[in-house]
């Protein structure tokens, strides 16, 4: 069989298609069948099989006892398979194991009686799917030559499909309305379920075409009718959405699924639809629309903010990042076109043309924000970074990165990276500006603690060090200098030097700077030299002989020289600094030594003014001292003297008046006189020993003062003294109140004594004495006056009156010494007060003094 | 007792003679009965006394002047040597100076003694015969003589 049918398309006729049935059965080598050859059989054979050629419809012949079977191309979908093997076979070993009536049917028919088999089910393969179909099976004998039943015609006649039970249950509970539309009768079958499908009650109108079409929404219609057709006219199935109308009003979504069963002439026979209502998947698609439009506008949105947004958005949609997409702005950032994958850890990793780093450092791939977030899961955030790009060029970014989930896995890594280059800028320059403001401050703080330490230095060679040493520090220099002139007990300009930071044999070797064109601008006091490598400068090496640093020398790069220059415009040194490495010295180094340059020119002044005046001090206290020691020799001898003068005088005393009793009557008046003369000279001698001893011991009284002596009492005292001479002048004394003050009673006693006794004494003949005393405070001390109306004092004597033994009348009409206002002064001096005299001549005189006021006093 | 009857002695310490004269003259003046002995240093005081406690017979100082600027410690050691006399310890001391300071006044208080400036005229000198007797009068006996 299979030989013949490679062979078969060459014996085959031209008008038949190939491979068909018709082919099969007209080619089929008959003879060696049972059936033998084609031109042996009988004639009834011969029409039937004419017929079977040219019937679309599934026919079958069995002929002979054998049922030995021809059929038609119509059955080649009920046979499958064995549609080739079957022919010219027996169908016995087919058609009864399917068809249990088949036997019983088949021997009527050869008995020669027509009927029809009806509700024949059998799978049918169409569309290349199994389908059971029914059939009525109209079986027919075909009568042999000789009058007799030589087989059997059998025409497969297929009935539109009865649904099972089971099937009708399944659509209902699915909501599967059913249509089964014969169409060649025009009898339609609706299901319960397509009646409601159409908003009808099951049964509620005749179904049909014009039922279906009537229900659909006008708009909906003419698509719907026409789709039908045209399915049915291409053999298609029909598949069609519409809108139903319901009693209600409502609109119903209806989805409408149709096949069409042909004829073999490719008449369509019967259409079976299927209806659901799915009102509620179209509102659900309406909503998914609306959601997928709202989406869509989103992603644009996004899409469009991730084109223009100024922060960079970096994407990656693996675990390991190795493939990660950059919005333009990331893609600026770090200087890459944004089509290619920015991933440091990626396959072209290497070969990006950024380098990223991080306090300085490069940054491996994986330890990468985003690797990181992805690798660990987590958010990172505020993380600084510096992108060095290809060209150079820097860009601060601030980093986040956040990990993306799916599955409570990680998928990918979100990064967002603002570039924050300006405020970095910014942050530099406002650290360098904060810095500098420090610095200022620093330096106007070292300098104040300069300037208090130098002030409290009066020493000159310690204060020439100290400012050395804190230029030196201030100015991180590595060594020090500090070239000044100072001028010798003799006169003689000498340079003497200070070094901080090495020591004196560093410099030993070499002379002292001189007038070099280095020098030069420093020792005229014409500001300061900042140089940041004096070996380039143009005023260094040009003098010789060393022609530069002498050999030996420490090194120096860095220089800096500020003169100092007194106020006098007196330009005393400078100060030198140099550092072995080049550019140490900065503009605020230049000012602070200018500062302290200043500071060292004052505390230098200062401390010159104080040797001058500590010099003049102790010249002074010298002589003080010695003023004090000769006083006290003084002193001592006017004591001695006084006391050992007074007992001779006694005697002399004593004895010349013992000698005029024991002579009484024996002397001559000359006698007499003489004898009076060396009495009244040793009472007058007498009188000045006591004074003088009086004046020695004025202010020799010991003791502490342990509260202030009322002045208004010692002056009652110093008047019950007196009273001898008031009462023989009939003098008037009075006073106004008298305050408290610090002084030894017995002094005070003394003052007021000596005064009241003088005012009386030096009285003018023509009235009696009138003395007035008063007080009057004047800031921490009181004045004391007392006044009179005595002779007066004339101008050129008021000062000399105070001196010891100073008299200006003759002791015959003024008795006295000219001790008595010697002993004022002193005592008042001694109270740190002073004693002066206003007169007017015959007018009278006031004698002031000062004391200090208690509580003044300490 | 009738003190005019009894002699009264007197001790002095006196270097200086004119002083010596005076105070003689005072005495003279206005104690009767009156028996002076003059030492001029406290040396021959102090030997007076060593007599005078070794021999009852000899007659015991009723008083004793001391002038105070006897030269070294003389007078002192010698008015010390006095008060530790049995006889002679409980009389009368007169210091004798011839300035007017606290300090010898004070330093006279000290030695339990009566003080006498030295003054320079005759008449207040003289007035030294009357404080002595005074002095002498007021002074328990020796207890030698009760």
């Amino acid at each position: 069989m299979e030989e013949n049918n490679v062979d078969a398309p060459t014996c085959k006729p031209p008008e038949t298609p190939v491979g068909s049935v018709d082919s099969l059965l007209r080619c089929a080598q008959w003879a060696g069948t049972p059936l033998g050859p084609r031109e042996l059989w009988p004639q009834s054979l011969k029409t039937v099989f004419e017929i079977l050629v040219s019937a679309r419809q599934p026919m079958f012949a069995w002929w002979g006892e054998d049922l030995l079977q021809l059929h038609n191309d119509g059955c080649r979908a009920i046979l499958g398979a064995s549609y080739e093997a079957a022919l010219g076979s027996s169908a016995r070993a087919y058609w009864p194991a399917r068809i249990p009536a088949l036997e019983a049917a088949l021997e009527r028919v050869f008995g020669g009686e027509a009927l029809t088999i009806p509700d024949v089910r059998l799978s049918m393969e169409r569309n290349r799917r199994n389908e059971e179909c029914c059939f009525d099976l109209r079986l027919t004998p075909i009568w042999d030559d000789q009058g007799r039943v030589g087989g059997a015609l059998c025409v497969c006649d297929e009935r539109p499909a009865q649904l099972g039970e089971t099937r009708q249950l399944a659509l209902a509970v699915g909501h599967v309305g059913v249509w089964d539309w014969d169409l060649r009768s025009g009898a339609s079958v609706w299901s319960d379920e397509h009646f409601r499908a159409l908003g009808l009650d099951p049964g509620a109108c005749e179904p049909g075409y014009e039922a279906w079409a009537s229900r659909i929404f006008c708009e909906d219609r003419v698509a719907s009718e026409e789709g039908l057709r045209s399915a049915a006219a291409d053999r298609r199935d029909y598949e069609h959405e519409y809108r139903v109308a319901w009693p209600d009003g409502a609109l119903h979504w209806l989805y409408t699924r149709a096949r069409f069963f042909h004829d073999a002439a490719a008449e369509p026979l019967r259409m079976i639809a299927l209806t659901t209502d799915v009102t509620e998947r179209k509102q659900a698609e309406e909503r998914i629309a609306s959601l997928n439009r709202d989406l869509k506008r989103r992603v644009t949105e996004f899409e469009t903010l991730l084109e223009v947004a100024p922060v960079g958005i970096a994407l990656a949609n693996d675990p390991e990042c190795r493939d990660i997409t950059v919005n333009p702005a990331a893609a600026e950032m770090l200087g890459i076109p944004t089509v290619i994958n920015a991933s440091k850890s990626g396959p072209q990793g290497a070969e990006l043309p950024f380098r990223v780093l991080r306090e300085g450092r490069e940054v491996s791939p994986e330890d990468l924000p985003m690797q990181q977030s992805a690798t660990k899961g987590t958010v990172l955030r505020d993380l600084e970074y510096e992108v060095v790009q290809a060209d150079g060029k820097v860009v601060n970014l601030i980093e986040y990165s956040a990990p993306l989930f799916e599955d409570g896995k990680v998928r990918g890594c979100l990064g967002v990276f603002v570039d924050i280059t300006g405020r970095k800028a910014a942050e530099r320059e406002r650290m360098l500006l904060l810095e500098r403001a420090q610095t200022a401050r620093r330096t106007a703080e070292l300098l104040n603690q300069a300037g208090l330490a130098l002030a409290s230095e009066l020493d000159w060679e310690k204060l020439a060090q100290k400012i050395t040493d804190i230029a030196t520090q201030l100015t991180r220099a590595a060594y020090g200098a500090f070239f000044y002139d100072t001028i010798d007990a003799a006169g003689r300009t000498e340079t003497l030097y200070t070094l901080s930071g090495t020591t004196r044999g560093a410099f030993e070797g070499f002379a002292i700077p001189r007038d070099t064109p280095l020098f030069h601008s420093t020792y005229a006091g014409q500001g300061i030299i900042r140089c940041g490598d004096v070996l380039a400068d143009e005023r260094y090496g040009k003098a010789p002989p060393h022609y530069g640093l002498p050999d030996g020398h420490l090194p120096v790069r860095s220089y800096l020289a500020a003169p100092v220059t007194l106020r006098s415009g007196e330009t005393l040194g400078g100060l030198f600094f140099g550092h072995p490495e080049a550019g140490v010295f900065t503009e605020d180094d230049e000012a602070l030594v200018a500062g302290l340059a200043a500071q060292a020119a004052v505390a230098l002044d200062n401390a010159r003014l104080f040797a001058r005046v500590e010099r003049g001090r102790q010249e002074l206290r010298r002589v003080n001292d010695e003023l004090r020691r000769a006083n006290q020799d003084l002193e001592q001898f006017a004591y001695s003297a006084s006391h050992d003068l007074q007992e001779p005088l006694r005697h002399i005393s004593i004895y010349s008046e013992l000698l005029r009793r024991k002579c009484e009557g024996r002397f001559d008046n000359e006698a007499d006189e003489l004898m009076k003369s060396v009495m009244d000279g040793a009472r007058r001698m007498e009188m000045l020993v006591r004074d003088l001893l009086a004046y020695t011991q004025a202010v020799n009284v010991t003791g502490a003062m342990s509260e202030p002596v009322d002045a208004e009492r010692v002056f009652q005292l110093a008047l019950s003294n007196l009273r001898e001479a008031i009462r023989e002048n009939a003098a008037e004394v009075t006073h106004d109140p008298l305050p408290p003050v610090w002084a030894h009673e017995v002094h005070l006693v003394q003052l007021f004594q000596n005064l009241v006794g003088n005012a009386i004494k030096y009285r003018r003949d023509a009235e009696p004495p009138r003395v007035h005393a008063r007080a009057e405070r004047a800031g921490a001390e009181w004045i004391f006056s007392v006044r009179d109306n005595g002779i007066g004092i004339e101008r050129q004597y008021r000062e000399r009156i105070f001196g010891l033994f100073k008299r200006l009348h003759g002791g015959r009409k003024y008795a006295g010494t000219g001790i008595g206002l010697a002993i004022c002064q002193k005592i008042v001096e001694s109270y740190g007060g002073r004693i002066w005299v206003e007169s007017e001549i015959g007018a009278g005189s006031t004698f002031f003094f000062t004391l200090p006021c208690p509580g003044e006093r300490e | 007792m009738d003190n005019t009857a009894r002699t009264i002695n007197v001790l002095v310490i006196e270097d200086s003679e004119p002083d010596v004269y005076l105070i003689r003259e005072a005495l003279r003046l206005h104690v009767p009965n009156v028996a002076v002995e003059v030492v001029e240093d406290g040396e021959k005081a102090i030997r007076i006394i060593d007599e005078v406690d070794r021999d009852d017979q000899r007659p015991c100082p009723d008083i004793l002047l001391l002038d105070l600027h006897l030269p070294r410690r003389s007078g002192e050691e010698a008015l010390e040597r006095f008060r530790r006399s049995p006889r002679c310890g409980q009389a009368p001391v007169l210091a004798m100076s011839s300035s007017e300071s606290p300090k010898q006044r004070a330093r006279a208080e000290e030695l339990g003694a009566s003080f006498f400036r030295k003054p320079s005229t005759l008449d207040e000198f003289l007035e030294l015969g009357r404080i002595v007797r005074e002095l002498v009068s007021c002074a328990p006996d020796e207890p030698g003589q009760t």
